[in-house]
């Protein structure tokens, strides 16, 4: 590359708009020619120039204002709490889904071991094994409930 | 760092902090960017407001791909451009007019000031077009293709505009330096 031609690309060089080939000439000639260097820094500087003298800080109220407005138009309402569980990425559904999953088994496996102990067939063994004759509940009325001595029977 | 699409999106579910994080990107460049055009603070903070306002309610863009930045930017020039058609036509006296002209007034005085005020010179001596073309490659920070979308015109144009512009204000620049 010569130095016309790397005047030439010297702005599209400074903001990335040359293809890689051309790009990689144009650092290569940067690096061995003082001129062009120095035509480069110069270029840079005056860019940062025209950005420096041109850049506008906003003022705090400006955030203020902007912020409350953007609140009130986009305030949390039930449809937006909605659609933001939608939003939660996938594995948050899987660590819920999964703990959902052991919590049912859990329950039910309790649930199973615990099931033995209330069935009727055990107080029908108990009699058995005492050989008392067997109390017929056939209209079971709770308020005259006849006490029953074991000596009558 | 979320991409400024996942924060548009959480913006509109009302989450505020993802607003903290999309002002703090934007709001420097597209000041700076509007101020360009209408010359005046206060209604360049108002039009920032719009153009924020009108982007976050706009739902026809498309959250899943790229090119936020380019559209913000293209909605701010519409405003910008707006406005201006709007305070030109509005215009009764002559004066007017010529404070639309007038060149902008730089910041407060410092070590800098000369260069300051020079390029500040040079820029108003370019047209409209040249200067739009100059300051959306250096606050949107967009290729050559991305302005060209942005000003509807062919990626060559915006290379040309932008070339010509840089080579007339090293020019203006060069001028005063000699003249001084």
């Amino acid at each position: 590359m010569n130095c016309q031609r790397c005047n030439k690309n010297l702005i599209d060089y400074h903001y990335q708009e040359l293809d890689p080939a051309t790009y990689e000439d144009m650092a290569e000639h940067l690096t061995g020619c003082g001129d062009c260097a120095l035509e480069y820094c110069r270029l840079d500087v005056e860019f940062r120039g025209v950005i420096d003298n041109t850049r506008v800080r906003p003022s705090d109220d400006l955030h203020r204002k902007l912020r409350n407005r953007v609140a009130a138009e986009f305030a949390p309402s039930w449809k937006n709490k909605l659609a933001q569980l939608f939003t939660i990425p996938i594995p948050v559904y899987q660590t819920a889904l999964l703990l959902v999953v052991s919590l049912t088994l859990a329950f039910f496996l309790s649930s199973e071991r615990r099931a033995p102990h209330s069935v009727s067939g055990d107080l029908t063994a108990q009699h058995a094994s005492t050989h008392a004759p067997a109390v017929i509940l056939e209209n079971y009325d709770a308020n005259r409930l006849i006490i029953v001595d074991n000596d009558q029977l | 760092m979320q991409r400024d699409t996942e924060l548009l999106q959480q913006i509109r579910l009302g989450e505020m902090g993802a607003f903290d994080v999309l002002y703090e990107r934007y709001a420097v460049r597209l000041l700076s960017y509007i101020h360009r055009f209408v010359g005046d603070r206060a209604a360049a903070e108002d039009l920032v407001q719009e153009v924020f306002l009108a982007v976050l309610k706009d739902q026809s863009f498309d959250c899943t791909k790229e090119g936020f930045a380019r559209w913000v930017f293209t909605v701010a020039r519409n405003r910008a451009l707006n406005y201006q058609r709007d305070k030109k036509r509005n215009a009764t006296k002559l004066k007017e007019f010529q404070t639309l002209a007038r060149p902008i007034e730089s910041s407060p005085a410092t070590p800098r000031q000369g260069l300051s005020k020079g390029i500040t010179q040079a820029l108003s001596k370019l047209s409209p077009k040249h200067q739009d073309t100059l300051v959306l490659k250096q606050f949107g920070e967009f290729s050559y293709r991305e302005i060209a979308e942005i000003q509807g015109v062919a990626e060559g144009t915006v290379k040309s505009r932008f070339h010509f512009a840089v080579r007339q204000l090293r020019q203006s620049l060069t001028t005063r330096g000699d003249n001084a």
